[in-house]
């Protein structure tokens, strides 16, 4: 039950937005969302909760949530993130700005907790239309454009999903089995080679756009680039995960054989992504888009961890999800409060901050060394977890790999440097304020937490990679 | 007979009422439109009544009309897309006294679609259905609305001409006039080819499929606002019900003549209809051209010839139906005294009118094919058809035409929710009539995302064709 | 044979000479000519109500009002041909009506004369039999076609109302 909590919370949230005050909406959409991750905290304490519901019984489709060991924490991160990107919202954004937050979280949720296809598709279709929303009204000039491009990226993706969600459905029942969207139950099912290649392309688009990982990042600069540091947050922090989180929960349990024969094909689009980015990171002069960049190659890393297709570096993949969620969240939102006070992100413009501002100064450099990779940080677990993955099925990946951790510390440290040290230029900024404060130290609370703590993710996110990894293993499995 | 046609009478009496309303009193045109209205709805009832009498199906007329769940279905679309169109045009002086009247013929029309198992009344349900719409195409009274019910008259001859050459074709080749009376074994070649190639033409033109299409825009740009709402959701039940019909029924016996041809023209349709969609800056426009591609995901259901199909294809009736209604209603209330809408006149609509804006949202993403508003459903249901009946190809034309609809239905939203010119910025006015409609059709359009189900239960009895597969 | 070859000479000749001829007036007397010759057709084919019919309905009523038609529009007008809007529409079209008889022949060729195996119902074509169908198991059908020349009328209602209510309809809808 405390997943529909989570679910119909934010749902009721964005309604009672829409009826508050313009400058209350934003204190109902903060309550709610502190509600919500209330809720979360109550599901930490379940085992396996999870909602079954008949939903369109004709077509075998069920309203299936459940929160295993692979979606909780995302369900975490999402709770989480919420709460911090709604108090760093400004008041002056209106009602509609925090009802679409809200609608999105409610979407997310139930994204990252669906194990029945159809639900899973439509709350992955819904969460466009909040973000698109979002960039249409609340972004800056190229922002409708940004958000068209958005939109249609996604659907281009998701239709294709779409077609390939139906059809392994249908391949299924034509096979004799029931009519069902349940994963458990299409999962090693045997598909024809002809489709199975079509199929596993088709469900892989739609995740690699969402992600984004490269070449399909087209949407990704403008989006990120446009957007309020708050929706940034969002879309990098937790959205961004749907694309990995589709291809471990909607993709592994399909289309094993396929990621087997595909591998090294995969390896090296991941491995040029995480080049990509690095390198496009490192060229910015705008410290928004070094981020961005920068998180694109994350991406990449989490998807060769995934690609490695060893129980190391699927286990760090779904840590690092968390990890990275909450890390470039932060500092999407730092760099947000900087741009606030400066009202320029570029690099140049900006000197000597941490004069005037210490203590933002030095929560910009906590996420800088988190995303980056320090030990004792989560970022660096993550990164080890995925690296030695890679050491265990392709040593080529594992060097490139280890070579954009290095790139990785330069760019970020650049930013920081350019921006925080050296001789103070233009006039003195202000520092944070006593409630930025407030939700700032929780949220780097949480993000040492769990970087000294790994296992409490990877000890429950195990089982529930069981089969995948059994099968792996070679141990037999599948069904 | 036991009151098997009892839906048809009472609309038969409706247009008798609403016509003696009007000469009663020539001033007070409001008690033709409720005489119209209770003759909807006490169709409606009487359609309900049947809907679980065990006679059903019921032969009459040696076998001319056919009453079965099917047609009740139609039956009740099509009496949703007339209450709608009423109440859209509800004692709008532009529209004259007769709107209701002629609304009503037009329905009849439709709903003879639905129980036609017999040439003959496939023909008179074409006609009495084109008949009322020739005029009231026509009846706005101004240049275009002129041009638009002589476009349409001519066109829409012409096309009958072809249907009757078709049908006559066809009962030299069996016969038979009786649908479901032909057999495969009777048929003499080449004239029943003839026959069933003219005949689906001249049906597939009354639903506006690629290259059938000319007529539909223009006549929907020209149209009054309320009968281009009725065009756009009647019409399409009536062509997509007989079209149905006509094949289901009568041409299972000779599937292989009809069903890729008909494939090739949905993707086509779907394609380019959402293509031409693209470009259009008239809302009419657009919608005409949406409701092209829209025939176009309708004629999928029917090509893929299975259960799924039929089901599917009424589920999206239904669905594309609710859609429309939203939309036309709210641009009857933006257009207030003209007659279109452009994308110019919905800027800024979002600070004139949040409400509007957010029905018109759910309107447009339900025609995009978003989930949660019924337009997903029905595309789904759509996909698991043709998915079912082993045609990829379908499949792929319909997500590649929902993919450039998209792009299409975003674009007024967009508009609409940028900031205005300032040269109008009072609220929309909200007419009561046109209101329940907009309220009703959206409830519907997020209630038919969110719990399907009982559409679902309902389709699967009414198109529960047992010969399919 | 001979009668079906002369007859069909007729009424092609007939639809020919309607498109051709110059003076509308000419058109009208050549589409008669083609009327009277398919009237004839149906008087081979055993169905004498509707050659009836044909000679009435068509030849009589409806040529006549052509005919008045013609001759108030037209009366003392030059027969100038207006300048046609599309080139080449007529070549076009005449290359369109062959091909499609063309095709129609070698169809017939290719399928010669397959009668149709299903005999003719009792008193087909006849007075009689046509007043049973009518008056007896198809009255419904008569009960729709009354009901499109309701509509017929409704619409010439419709499409005449006087220029006054559209004007002041114009200037304020009475919307509820």
């Amino acid at each position: 039950m405390f997943l529909v909590w989570l679910l119909a919370v934010p749902l009721a949230g964005a309604i009672a937005t829409l009826l508050a005050s313009a400058k209350g909406a934003k204190v109902v959409a903060a309550i709610t969302s502190f509600v919500a991750l209330v809720g979360y905290a109550g599901l930490l304490f379940v085992n396996r909760a999870g909602v079954n519901w008949p939903w369109i019984s004709a077509w075998g489709v069920r309203f299936h949530l459940e929160a295993d060991g692979l979606g909780l924490f995302l369900l975490g991160l999402n709770a989480v993130l919420f709460v911090v990107a709604i108090l760093a919202s400004s008041e002056e954004m209106g009602r509609v700005y925090y009802f679409w937050l809200l609608l999105l979280e409610f979407s997310v949720a139930g994204l990252f907790a669906a194990v029945d296809l159809f639900v899973f598709y439509v709350f992955w279709e819904v969460l466009l239309i909040p973000v698109f929303f979002l960039l249409t009204q609340w972004s800056g000039a190229r922002g409708k454009a940004a958000a068209l491009k958005w939109l249609i990226m996604n659907l281009v993706g998701s239709f294709f999903l779409l077609v390939g969600i139906v059809a392994v459905a249908v391949i299924h029942h034509q096979n004799g089995g029931a009519f069902t969207f349940e994963i458990s139950a299409l999962s090693g099912m045997t598909l024809p080679a002809g489709a199975a290649t079509w199929l596993f392309v088709a469900f892989l688009v739609a995740f690699w756009i969402k992600a984004p990982l490269w070449p399909l990042h087209g949407w990704m600069p403008d989006a990120y680039g446009e957007s309020p540091a708050p929706v940034t947050a969002l879309i990098s922090g937790v959205l961004s995960k749907a694309g990995i989180y589709g291809i471990l929960r909607v993709m592994m349990p399909l289309f094993l054989p396929q990621f087997r024969q595909f591998q090294l094909v995969l390896l090296i689009l991941a491995a040029i992504g995480l080049l990509y980015g690095a390198l496009a990171a490192l060229r910015q002069n705008d410290m928004k888009m070094v981020t961005a960049y920068g998180s694109l190659s994350h991406m990449a890393m989490m998807a060769l961890g995934i690609f490695s297709l060893t129980e190391v570096g699927i286990l760090g993949t779904t840590y690092y999800m968390v990890a990275h969620g909450l890390m470039v969240g932060g500092l999407f939102i730092v760099l947000g409060l900087l741009e606030s006070r400066t009202g320029t992100r570029t690099i140049q413009d900006m000197a000597g901050l941490n004069k005037s501002a210490p203590r933002l100064a030095a929560y910009f450099l906590f996420f800088v060394l988190g995303a980056l990779g320090l030990p004792g940080l989560p970022g660096f677990v993550g990164e080890y977890m995925i690296i030695q993955g890679l050491i265990q099925s392709q040593v080529v990946f594992a060097v490139v790999a280890g070579f954009v951790l290095v790139v990785a510390a330069w760019y970020m440290l650049r930013v920081f440097q350019a921006v925080m040290q050296g001789p103070a230029k233009g006039s003195a900024i202000r520092d944070l304020l006593a409630r930025q404060v407030a939700w700032l130290v929780p949220l780097a609370g949480l993000v040492v937490f769990i970087g000294l703590w790994p296992a409490g993710i990877t000890s429950h996110a195990a089982p529930s990679l069981y089969h995948v990894t059994h099968f792996l293993a070679g141990k037999g499995g599948g069904q | 007979m036991n009151g098997a046609l009892g839906p048809e009478y009472m609309v038969v009496l409706g247009v008798f009422a609403s016509m003696i309303a009007v000469m009663v009193s020539r001033q007070r045109t409001i008690a033709a439109y409720w005489a119209a209205l209770a003759a909807v709805v006490a169709a409606g009832i009487w359609t309900a009544a049947l809907w679980s009498s065990p006679a059903l199906p019921i032969s009459l007329y040696a076998q001319g009309v056919r009453v079965d769940l099917f047609s009740l279905a139609i039956d009740g679309l099509v009496l949703l897309a007339s209450a709608g169109a009423l109440l859209v045009g509800w004692n709008d002086a532009r529209y004259g006294a007769d709107f209701p009247a002629l609304v009503l013929l037009a329905l009849l029309g439709m709903m003879v679609l639905g129980l036609a198992n017999n040439f003959l009344v496939l023909f008179l349900g074409i006609e009495l259905l084109s008949l009322p719409l020739y005029v009231l195409a026509a009846s706005g009274g101004y240049a275009e609305s002129r041009e638009a019910g002589l476009k349409y008259l001519l066109l829409g001859a012409f096309s009958s001409g072809i249907l009757l050459f078709g049908l006559a074709l066809l009962y030299g080749a069996s016969g038979t006039m009786v649908l479901t009376q032909l057999a495969n074994s009777s048929l003499i070649l080449p004239l029943a080819g003839a026959g069933l190639a003219l005949t689906v033409v001249g049906l597939v033109f009354k639903l506006g499929i690629i290259p059938f299409h000319m007529w539909v825009p223009d006549v929907y740009e020209g149209s009054p606002l309320p009968v281009t709402t009725f065009m756009a959701f009647g019409t399409k039940v009536g062509a997509a019900a007989i079209l149905l019909r006509f094949l289901f029924y009568g041409f299972s016996v000779a599937v292989g003549w009809w069903e890729p041809a008909l494939g090739y023209l949905a993707v086509l349709t779907m394609v380019a209809g959402n293509l031409l969609a693209l470009a259009q800056k008239d809302m009419k426009r657009l919608l005409a051209y949406s409701g092209i591609a829209n025939a176009g995901y309708l004629l999928v259901g029917i090509s893929a010839h299975n259960q799924a199909g039929a089901r599917a294809m009424l589920f999206y009736l239904l669905v594309y139906g609710l859609a429309v209604l939203a939309a036309f209603s709210v641009f009857t209330m933006v257009a207030r005294e003209r007659n279109s809408v452009s994308l110019n006149d919905l800027t800024g609509l979002a600070r004139r009118s949040p409400w509007l804006t957010a029905f018109l949202a759910v309107a447009m993403l339900s025609l995009a094919g978003i989930p949660l508003t019924g337009g997903f459903v029905g595309k789904f249901y759509l996909l698991q058809a043709a998915l079912d009946a082993n045609e990829p190809g379908l499949a792929i034309g319909l997500v590649v035409g929902a993919m450039i609809g998209l792009a299409a239905y975003v674009r007024p939203l967009q508009r609409a929710f940028q900031g205005g010119d300032g040269t109008s910025e009072a609220p929309v006015r909200w007419p009561v009539a046109g209101a329940v409609v907009v309220v009703i059709a959206v409830l519907g359009t997020i209630g038919l995302g969110v719990y399907p189900a009982p559409i679902v239960h309902i389709v699967n009895h009414s198109a529960a064709f047992d010969w399919l597969r | 044979m001979i009668a079906f070859v002369i007859l069909a000479i007729l009424a092609l000749g007939g639809g020919v000479g309607v498109v051709v001829a110059r003076q509308p007036v000419h058109s009208a007397l050549f589409l008669i000519l083609n009327i009277l010759a398919l009237a004839i057709f149906y008087i081979l084919l055993s169905a004498e109500f509707l050659a009836a019919a044909q000679v009435i309905v068509y030849a009589g009523a409806i040529m006549v009002l052509f005919l008045f038609v013609v001759t108030l529009l037209t009366a003392g007008k030059d027969d100038a041909e207006p300048q046609e809007g599309l080139a080449g529409q007529r070549l076009t079209a005449g290359i369109l009506a062959v091909l499609a008889g063309g095709g129609l022949a070698v169809l017939g060729v290719l399928y010669p004369s397959q009668s149709i195996p299903f005999g003719l119902p009792p008193n087909f074509g006849n007075l009689h039999g046509m007043g049973l169908n009518l008056w007896n198991q198809d009255f419904v059908y008569l009960a729709a076609v009354a009901l499109m020349l309701l509509t017929a009328a409704i619409g010439v209602l419709v499409l005449n109302r006087p220029q006054r209510r559209q004007h002041r309809a114009g200037v304020k809808g009475e919307d509820s």
